[in-house]
């Protein structure tokens, strides 16, 4: 599978003024709904985001069930080449414009197990916006990422 | 013809301004953005979190505007198989059946939007039974086992709430002796229908709780079961028009919950002051409600749908019966209101 399949066209909103898409983009930033795909250890780690200590609702990060309605895709812990094939399911379901966040070593770049053969790498299959390093990070440098991504969809990119 | 159009808005402008700003578009419109925004801030406050804080500086007051817009821009996905008439009429008619409902209502002291010449609150209900319709139209459209089957869920969950509240109401009816919402709550000036309805009001209030489908009875959108129950399939602005249905359901129900036993636009008995009768208790009594919901949304587990239309059929039918007859028996010794 090749990574240009997944790139999605231009729309009508690419078409727009600067100014126009730069508030829609403000408002994005604000409003950024993930869905968590959830394989490994990571997740403990993740679920603490949503908790009273890192409260990412502060930002407007809310968690969904559901791909239809969600922005991001965050894969938490290590995908097998199986998992690989729900998980690009998942990310096509996703309406434009998504964005994809790779949490911890293993999916990033098979952490501990690089001589696996049924592991893989995310930045295989998919664009990746922000990858969060640690083994499994901690919830302050995930929430680190995800603020890293709401920048990086602030500046347009 | 533009001179026309403004001898017409000056002729009726009050009539528009009911229609459009006040108790019509723009107070509905505003109360779901609210209410959405209340919803978070309050859950947040009882989790010890903060909620939205940083958009648009206090207290996250753009949170919801930044939602709604990001969805109007998404992409539209309409699934391949579904039928796509009935998926797009399904998410553009449902907000209009509540709001509907709440056209009903009144607010104040003649300020209604449709007076419907003494049987208001019949024309509410029937109204209302057009909900569950749309729902499993939406659910069959979009052609996918989760939505189907949160669709039927939805008319088990509506039919096991619906008729207990109907026939809790027809207890207020009886003893108001009208169908007519505006004499109701003029007939509630000296004392709520609360206190001679009590027990139709315990079983209005649990129906009415699944009517609005939160926690206790969310079971059609069983976030752990069916992904998103009938909205599933739903992305971008259709799904912001299935979270406005719900929550302008929700302000709907809870109208006439205050309507029926909480004496409406009246103030409570004690202060028996005509000043502030109208548009200010009304609110008040809204705000105290919607609170209420949402601290028994996030108090409770959900029930299961077998329970929840065992709980209807076998015991709020059977107290709403009681109440009609206990209705009855005090209408002929006290003599009513």
């Amino acid at each position: 599978m090749s990574r240009e399949s997944f790139e999605g066209k231009p729309g009508l909103l690419d078409k727009l003024p600067k100014p126009v898409k730069k508030m829609f983009n403000w408002f994005r930033s604000y409003s950024i709904w993930p869905v968590h795909f959830v394989t490994g250890c990571c997740s403990p780690e993740y679920m603490q985001l949503f908790g009273p200590r890192y409260d990412l609702e502060r930002w407007g990060v809310l968690p969904m069930g559901s791909t239809r309605q969600s922005d991001t895709l965050i894969f938490v812990g290590n995908v097998s080449r199986k998992m690989m094939l729900r998980a690009m399911t998942l990310y096509e379901q996703m309406p434009e414009p998504k964005y994809v966040v790779v949490v911890g070593a293993c999916a990033t770049s098979k952490g501990p197990f690089p001589e696996s053969y049924s592991l893989v790498r995310v930045k295989d299959y998919m664009d990746v916006d922000v990858y969060i390093a640690g083994c499994p990070p901690k919830p302050e440098a995930q929430a680190y990422g995800i603020l890293q991504l709401r920048k990086k969809i602030l500046e347009g990119e | 013809m533009i001179d026309a159009l403004i001898s017409f808005v000056n002729e009726n402008l009050g009539v528009l301004f009911v229609i459009a700003i006040f108790p019509g578009l723009a107070f509905i419109l505003g109360f779901v953005i609210f209410a959405v925004w209340y919803q978070r801030k309050y859950l947040a406050r009882l989790m010890i979190r903060m909620g939205p804080v940083h958009c648009g500086g206090r207290m996250g007051w753009l949170q919801l505007i930044a939602d709604a817009m990001k969805l109007v821009a998404k992409e539209l996905i309409f699934p391949r198989a579904a039928n796509k008439t009935l998926f797009l009429f399904a998410s553009v008619v449902l907000p209009v059946i509540p709001a509907a409902m709440i056209a009903l209502i009144p607010f104040a002291p003649g300020l209604i939007i449709y007076d419907a010449a003494g049987v208001s609150l019949l024309v509410f209900f029937a109204i209302s039974t057009l909900f569950p319709v749309v729902s499993v139209i939406r659910g069959w459209a979009a052609n996918n086992k989760f939505t189907i089957i949160g669709a039927f869920r939805n008319i088990y969950l509506d039919i096991a709430g619906e008729i207990p509240v109907f026939l809790a109401s027809v207890g207020v009816m009886i003893w108001a002796g009208t169908y007519d919402l505006n004499e109701i709550v003029l007939k509630q000036a000296s004392m709520w229908f609360i206190v001679p309805q009590f027990l139709g009001f315990i079983v209005f209030f649990i129906g009415f709780l699944a009517m609005i489908e939160k926690v206790p009875f969310d079971i059609p959108t069983a976030e752990t079961e069916l992904i998103y129950g009938p909205n599933t399939e739903y992305s971008g602005a259709m799904f912001l028009n299935m979270m406005e249905a719900d929550y302008i359901n929700l302000l709907a129900w809870t109208l006439l919950m205050i309507t029926l036993y909480f004496g409406g636009y009246n103030g409570p008995p004690i202060f028996a002051d005509p000043v502030l009768n109208g548009v200010f208790w009304i609110l008040l009594k809204l705000i105290i409600a919607i609170t209420i919901i949402f601290t028994i949304t996030i108090s409770y587990a959900r029930l299961r749908i077998d329970q929840a239309v065992k709980m209807g059929w076998n015991y709020l039918l059977p107290l709403s019966i009681l109440n009609i007859l206990l209705t009855l028996a005090m209408k002929f010794y006290l003599g009513g209101v």
